[in-house]
């Protein structure tokens, strides 16, 4: 039995069984997350491409599954990627439990999880970009279900992944011809421009931005958060299997000036944005865009440091727009996401209110809370190495910060003075869970986020 | 000679027949004008690959077509934002300007990929037209038809560097994926499920 079998074949199999069981809502919900969770366990303990002794029994699992000529490997130092991507679906998938989701939701999204996967583990790997379009494809039914009539944040959605899979097919080809010719600089500064207009459809990078708020206003606010958690995180690990795997890429000049200033700009617009929009869903929109811009900022430092902190902002992150897209589910059930209809909600529905308000403080970076370890060591040597990027990042993180009190502000405004407190047991376990996590692993970051360095493992020449 | 002829020709109807998606306001004419498109790809595509693979290309095309045809976005289809001549006129205006750019730019892009004018004029066509479809419209319809005119003429491109059998079977996937999409999309208002 090989790597690439159980944790990309199994889960894709998986996922259809789960397409014909879809009217079993619950029993599907809790098949898929104990699925998942079982991958992760499996991760985490059983040895890659070495002997296991189980009792009597000896295997061994091969690193590698040899598809059409093609390779697809999960290697020993892989399993870490495998635990952290398998890990956020289990848990994703248990919140989707209480988020009313569409009955297409899980089968859909594991078949979504399977492609990541492969799409990180296919050699070589511009077949990752191929892999990934068809896991777009395979999303558009979670972005427009049936009975809805498709929206124009959908449309972009399509256009710009299709854009990008041209562009990084073509970048693939072209990055050939620089390893058989390093010194043709012409072809290097081409390939360069195919990367870096790929990667910016594929990551949303400004001014490619657009989709995600309109995505967000369109779409049911669970569903479309898994999209860009799942998404940009393939997009980001691609990046670095790109860096990782040409010395070219990574050696080249203008590169970290070209990611502080796309990174800058990113996070920029996301927070001016952020800070004049009057409706939750589209504020996470923006808050999704800065954590893009942010993420290109940690891989301009082009240093270990930086790769450590890219990587270990991977957890805030889920955890913050899992927590955050819940909460929206929680109240889109009852009533609009508009500013004017959530005003003094505090006072009727706290813990949901206080979910939202945690998972915008932890990704807008304030102290205490999960994002501010990562952000805090990003700021400190990004102040090293660009001040004009740090004036661009201040007034994005202003912009946030604004949004995110404007929030804050309207929660609190009560009309009535009274509490009358009415909120589902479900879905405020799970958020008082969540909203908790954000708390301690922004208070104790040293428990968590050392794990997170082995998914660097992965990379070895940026180790 | 009759081959250069004959590619002559196709790139003469890619044009022709992107210019004519462009504006067609019928639904099953844009998807013959379509089917049309992928004969002219299928002879480019031959001219550097084997025929069978070639052969691949149109029989996915074709496929593509039937399944969009299947479903049917009636008023949806028809573009309200140039209506009338002067739409008309602006947009065969557009689709000429798209034109002589890829005239003038064909010749440089020798220098990245390393093949003939008719593939080059073929393949920045298509995907100058296709961008053009995008960018002129809202309509989810409209939208795939411009999807797949740009990935048909990244697809001539793209067959001039890479002739793997297996990103021959992966992009023939995301056609016939798209064409499901497209199709999905389409009708997906008038499809009931519930919750």
């Amino acid at each position: 039995m090989s790597s690439p079998f159980i944790w990309i074949i199994l889960p894709m199999v998986f996922s259809l069984l789960l397409w014909f069981m879809r009217a079993k809502k619950t029993w599907v919900l809790l098949s898929a997350t104990v699925f998942c969770l079982f991958l992760a366990i499996l991760a985490a303990f059983a040895p890659i491409g070495s002997i296991i002794k189980f009792g009597a029994w000896t295997f061994e699992i091969s690193p590698q599954l040899s598809l059409f000529g093609r390779r697809f490997m999960l290697g020993d130092s892989d399993r870490a990627l495998l635990i952290f991507v398998y890990a956020a679906a289990a848990f994703w998938f248990f919140g989707a439990g209480t988020a009313s989701v569409s009955r297409l939701f899980i089968p859909l999204a594991m078949g979504i999880v399977s492609l990541a996967v492969a799409a990180l583990s296919v050699e070589p790997f511009l077949y990752a970009a191929l892999i990934a379009e068809v896991a777009v494809l395979l999303s558009l039914p979670l972005l427009a279900p049936p009975g809805k009539p498709s929206g124009q944040g959908v449309a972009r959605y399509l256009i710009y992944q299709t854009l990008a899979m041209a562009f990084i097919l073509l970048a693939g080809w072209a990055a050939g011809g620089v390893e058989a010719n390093p010194a043709n600089q012409t072809l290097l500064g081409e390939t360069v421009i195919l990367l870096g207009l790929g990667f910016a459809f594929w990551l949303a990078i400004f001014p490619f931005h657009t989709w995600i708020p309109l995505l967000m206003s369109e779409v049911h606010p669970y569903q479309a958060g898994f999209i860009l958690m799942i998404f940009p995180l393939i997009a980001m690990l691609l990046a670095l299997d790109f860096l990782n795997a040409f010395a070219w890429l990574r050696q080249y000049p203008a590169l970290p000036n070209a990611l502080r200033l796309a990174g800058g700009l990113t996070v920029a617009i996301g927070g001016i944005w952020a800070a004049f929009q009057k409706r939750l869903s589209r504020l996470y929109g923006y808050f999704v865009i800065s954590e893009i811009g942010f993420a290109l900022l940690t891989l301009s430092l082009s240093s270990h440091v930086g790769y450590l902190v890219f990587v270990s902002s991977f957890l805030p992150r889920v955890l913050s727009l899992a927590v955050w897209a819940l909460a929206m589910s929680a109240l889109s059930k009852e009533m609009n996401l508009d500013f004017d209809s959530l005003k003094g909600l505090l006072r009727k529905k706290p813990i949901i209110s206080i979910s939202i308000l945690f998972s915008a403080f932890s990704l807008s970076g304030l102290p205490l809370f999960a994002g501010y370890p990562v952000r805090q060591v990003l700021l400190e040597n990004l102040s090293q190495q660009s001040l004009l990027t740090m004036i661009w990042v201040a007034v994005g993180m202003a912009g946030l910060l604004i949004g995110v009190f404007r929030t804050l502000l309207v929660l609190i405004s009560a009309r009535e003075r009274t509490w009358q407190v009415e909120e589902a047991w479900q879905p405020s376990v799970l958020l008082v869970i969540g909203s908790s996590a954000l708390l301690i692993i922004g208070v104790f970051p040293y428990w968590f986020f050392p794990s997170l360095y082995k998914l660097l493992d992965a990379f070895s020449q940026l180790i | 000679m009759i081959v250069d002829v004959l590619s002559i020709f196709s790139v003469v109807l890619l044009f022709a027949t992107s210019i004519f998606l462009l504006v067609s306001q019928k639904w099953r004419w844009s998807i013959i004008a379509l089917s049309i498109q992928y004969l002219a790809v299928f002879w480019l595509v031959g001219l550097v690959w084997a025929l069978p693979l070639a052969t691949v290309k149109l029989v996915v095309g074709w496929m593509s077509a039937a399944v969009l045809v299947t479903s049917d976005p009636g008023e949806d289809y028809i573009d309200r934002k140039f209506v009338g001549l002067p739409g008309l006129l602006f947009r065969l205006l557009a689709a000429i300007m798209i034109g002589m750019i890829v005239y003038s730019i064909a010749p440089l892009m020798t220098n990245f990929i390393d093949t003939g004018m008719v593939m080059l004029w073929g393949g920045l066509i298509l995907i100058g037209m296709g961008l053009l479809q995008l960018g002129m419209t809202t309509r989810i319809s409209r939208i795939f038809i411009g999807l797949f005119t740009m990935l048909s003429g990244f697809e001539i491109l793209y067959a001039v560097v890479e002739r793997s059998i297996l990103v021959t079977g992966l992009l023939a996937l995301i056609n016939l994926g798209l064409a499901i999409a497209g199709s999905y999309l389409i009708t997906a208002s008038n499809i009931e499920e519930a919750q």
